[in-house]
């Protein structure tokens, strides 16, 4: 698939999903970007091999980077609805604010590495969803 | 034997996530029993591991459900009481078992159908939802998107549709609610859509997925609708029978 293919196809997957655009979904150049700034740096050219490489291998991020990227989901989530709750029916903690979220991924403890684990499996969606 | 028809439900109240989750489940009561199936209905304070023990001893449920807390060996009522746990469930023997609760099918859900149970739906993972306001979840306008699945479950089984009718039927309702929130611009959208994916990729159903908990619906819209027919007709048939009886007066008797 040539690239301006590839663009074309990751276009049209960002029009038809709009809930996934914004999304952190790679570290490039020691940035965390979103879906629609890949394709928009693909557009222009910029960080070309970088950036195919890491939607290749979307959801299997190296460690580090997968916190960052949580990180910073969670901080725009907890900036535009701090009003919503999470909850579960585990037993450590049956509701939180997304900026509790946040502090669970801040210090990394079971509660955080439960929602990077999540997050994973959110980026593998959409690496299934854009090939599909 | 387990009774077809008869259910034991479990609904702690006792934190945040059971209380909305006790609320939820109320309509899985109203349905069932709107269904004709009895319902031994086991809320906040009565739902203990001694409730639930006197319940299936009484009425023999062929249905064991309830919304709780859980890890992966032990499913909690009220107050986090454990209520089954891993080898400490013969009870569940023969009957279709669905836990709304975090991790019961990564260990508990195997050991149950191991020791006997017919079936058992429920999720390996945690359970999490979002919600906007403590409400009704099916009322709300986020937290329904977790919910509606799960109802499908008890729904589809109080309509007589097997475990595996039920099961795929909720699968269906969770991409359905994936696919709705991947297409909004909200902010929390993509929340929405990883907690969706996480519930539906985390629900399991062990052992027979041919069970059923009551008749299947189109059994009792048979005599349901001979009955409906019957009573239709009647002021045509009283009518004939009546004139056919007067016919019967006036002829001569036979001799």
């Amino acid at each position: 698939m040539s690239l301006s293919e590839k663009i074309s196809r990751l276009r049209r997957f960002l029009s038809e999903n709009p809930a996934l655009a914004g999304i952190p979904i790679m570290v490039v150049g020691g940035r965390v970007i979103s879906l629609r700034e890949a394709v928009d740096m693909l557009e222009r050219g910029v960080m070309t091999q970088e950036i195919i490489a890491k939607l290749q291998s979307l959801g299997l991020d190296d460690e580090e980077e997968m916190w960052a990227l949580v990180e910073r989901f969670w901080e725009s989530v907890a900036a535009a609805r701090p009003d919503i709750k999470i909850y579960a029916l585990g037993g450590y903690i049956p509701v939180m604010s997304p900026a509790e979220a946040l502090e669970h991924i801040r210090a990394r403890d079971e509660v955080g590495k439960s929602l990077v684990k999540m997050y994973s499996s959110l980026l593998s969606y959409i690496k299934m969803r854009m090939n599909a | 034997m387990p009774r077809p028809g008869y259910v034991t439900i479990t609904r702690p109240n006792s934190d945040a996530a059971t209380y909305l989750g006790s609320i939820a489940l109320g309509h899985a009561v109203s349905y069932m029993r709107s269904r004709g199936i009895y319902v031994d209905d086991l809320a906040a304070d009565r739902a203990t591991r001694d409730s639930v023990l006197r319940s299936l001893s009484t009425f023999d449920s062929i249905y064991f459900t309830g919304v709780g807390h859980g890890n992966n060996t032990t499913f909690t009522g009220q107050n986090q009481q454990p209520v089954f746990w891993k080898c400490n469930c013969d009870e569940l023997r023969g009957r279709v078992v669905f836990l709304l609760s975090c991790l019961t099918g990564a260990e508990l859900g195997p050991d149950i159908v191991s020791k006997g149970g017919l079936s058992f739906i429920g999720y390996k993972e945690e359970f999490v939802w979002v919600q906007e306001r403590v409400v009704d979840p099916l009322t709300d306008s986020i937290a329904k998107a977790f919910f509606e699945p799960v109802m499908e479950i008890h729904y589809r089984l109080a309509d007589g549709y097997t475990a595996g009718d039920a099961y795929r039927a909720s699968i269906d309702r969770w991409n359905y609610w994936i696919d709705y929130w991947s297409r909004q611009s909200d902010p929390v959208a993509s929340t929405i859509v990883m907690f969706l994916m996480h519930d539906r990729d985390a629900q399991v159903l062990y052992g027979d997925s041919s069970a059923r908990i009551a008749t299947p619906a189109a059994l009792t819209i048979v005599p349901w609708a001979i009955t409906a027919v019957t009573m239709t007709m009647m002021p045509i048939i009283i009518p004939i029978s009546v004139a056919g009886f007067e016919e019967m007066a006036k002829s001569p008797s036979p001799k």
